[in-house]
């Protein structure tokens, strides 16, 4: 039975896909792309609305080999959360010590890697795929666009005629 | 009536049909100089990789027009009057750019990179980066010191995670004040790729005079995360994007690194990669 305080893995709208030592995550509703390493993403994989923080941590733990801490856990909670990676946000309780101390702490303490979560937002087609370096209308006319076989080129730097 | 939609079969309107990469595009025109042009930048846009033919199919998804109004080049798209430019040579370019985003957006089980590349030892060799990183130059000096060619602009990755061919022109800056010049794989002493080739490395780099080559391996999510913003369809179809740029960089090594002048850094680079890629294959 879950527990509504217990974190849970938000699963609808995203894509997975698992590589080596680490998840990569698209949320279909914002486009943009999430890294999750080892560390993030077994906190995440193990938020599935039954397990505590508390349980979460002997968890990933046990799947890590090593001793993980509450403040781990709440560290991985706090990006998942910022992220929208969790199917409601949770309070994190970091027992008053500032996020900041809270990663000294655990660096120094911990065998088991900080949980880091490297994201962006995918381009539009057509900026994925720029033809020039205009970043406006006027940067086309600039001599260091030379390049640029257009006069007036749209934010993307998509030559137009 | 409207010029790129329902005009296909009025005897009013020329037109001919493209296929590349599995995607049908129709071009057509009430001008016959406007529409041999558009068939010319159809070969220059895609050279090898598109098949030109004169009947239309049956149902054309993808419909350019294009025509003169009032001393301008009009570009229609589906139907719908899109561009306009007093300039044929920046219409052309600009019509030249749309039909390969085009080809590229709806080519269903390919991802397109923004990204150089050639082959050596069997091997793809991938140099993702936007215009202006100077990948066309590296990618030419590659040809030129032996590597074959297979893309300038546009990396074509295929279901499988391979390296097919894109190989049009490269586009080189000549200094000059015409803009890039057109120049194919042969003119530069080399030959362009044909068949579908594994990658064995990418090399996030970008041209820096003062540049020390200090490459820095990236993970496999690192890699994949930083192929993003130069994939064209990961917006479109993001699940089999992230798995064909996962199946691609599964066997490749990835790496970032500034790098100096292409002249002398290509022979080094293709030195550097056959070491490489021999190594990760025995291991």
């Amino acid at each position: 039975m879950n527990n509504p305080l217990n974190p849970v893995a938000r699963k609808k709208g995203l894509v997975i896909q698992e590589v080596p030592e680490e998840v990569l995550v698209y949320d279909l509703e914002t486009n943009k792309a999430h890294c999750l390493n080892k560390t993030a993403a077994m906190v995440w994989q193990s938020c599935d609305g039954q397990r505590s923080v508390s349980e979460i941590a002997d968890h990933v733990g046990s799947l890590a080999g090593q001793k993980v801490s509450d403040e781990l856990v709440w560290l991985a909670i706090d990006q998942l959360n910022t992220n929208d990676l969790l199917e409601k946000g949770i309070d994190v309780d970091l027992k008053g010590i500032s996020r900041r101390d809270v990663i000294k702490r655990i660096g120094i303490t911990s065998m088991v890697a900080l949980p880091v979560i490297a994201s962006l937002v995918a381009p539009p087609t057509a900026m994925a795929s720029t033809s020039c370096n205009c970043s406006s209308d006027l940067a086309c006319q600039l001599p260091e666009n030379a390049n640029c076989p257009s006069s007036t080129c749209n934010t993307s730097g998509f030559c137009r005629p | 009536m409207s010029i790129g939609r329902n005009s296909v079969t009025s005897s009013l309107f020329k037109s001919f049909r493209f296929e590349s990469f599995g995607v049908n595009v129709v071009v057509e025109s009430d001008d016959a100089k406007l529409l041999s042009t558009a068939r010319e930048t159809v070969g220059d846009a895609f050279a090898d990789s598109a098949q030109i033919f004169e009947s239309l199919g049956d149902h054309p998804e993808h419909l350019f027009g294009i025509t003169r109004e009032a001393g301008r080049f009009v570009l229609y798209k589906n139907g719908t009057q899109c561009e306009s430019g007093e300039s044929e040579r920046n219409f052309f370019n600009y019509l030249n750019s749309l039909l390969r985003l085009e080809v590229a957006e709806f080519a269903e089980d390919k991802v397109f990179l923004h990204a150089g590349s050639v082959e050596y030892n069997g091997r793809a060799l991938l140099l993702p980066g936007t215009s202006g990183s100077g990948k066309s130059t590296l990618t030419a000096e590659l040809v030129r010191n032996g590597a074959r060619y297979y893309s300038d602009e546009y990396a074509v990755l295929n279901s499988d995670g391979l390296v097919e061919p894109f190989a049009r022109k490269l586009s080189l800056d000549s200094g000059g004040e015409n803009g890039p010049q057109n120049v194919s794989a042969e003119e530069l002493g080399g030959r362009a790729g044909k068949d579908p080739i594994p990658v064995g490395m990418v090399l996030f780099t970008r041209f820096d005079e003062n540049a020390e080559w200090t490459p820095e391996e990236l993970t496999a999510g690192e890699a994949i995360m930083a192929l993003i913003p130069n994939t064209l369809t990961m917006r479109k179809n993001p699940a089999f994007a992230l798995k064909v740029l996962d199946l691609a960089a599964q066997r490749a090594i990835i790496l970032k690194s500034p790098r100096g002048d292409a002249k002398t850094f290509a022979q080094f680079l293709l030195d550097f990669f056959d070491k490489n890629t021999k190594l990760a294959k025995m291991t």
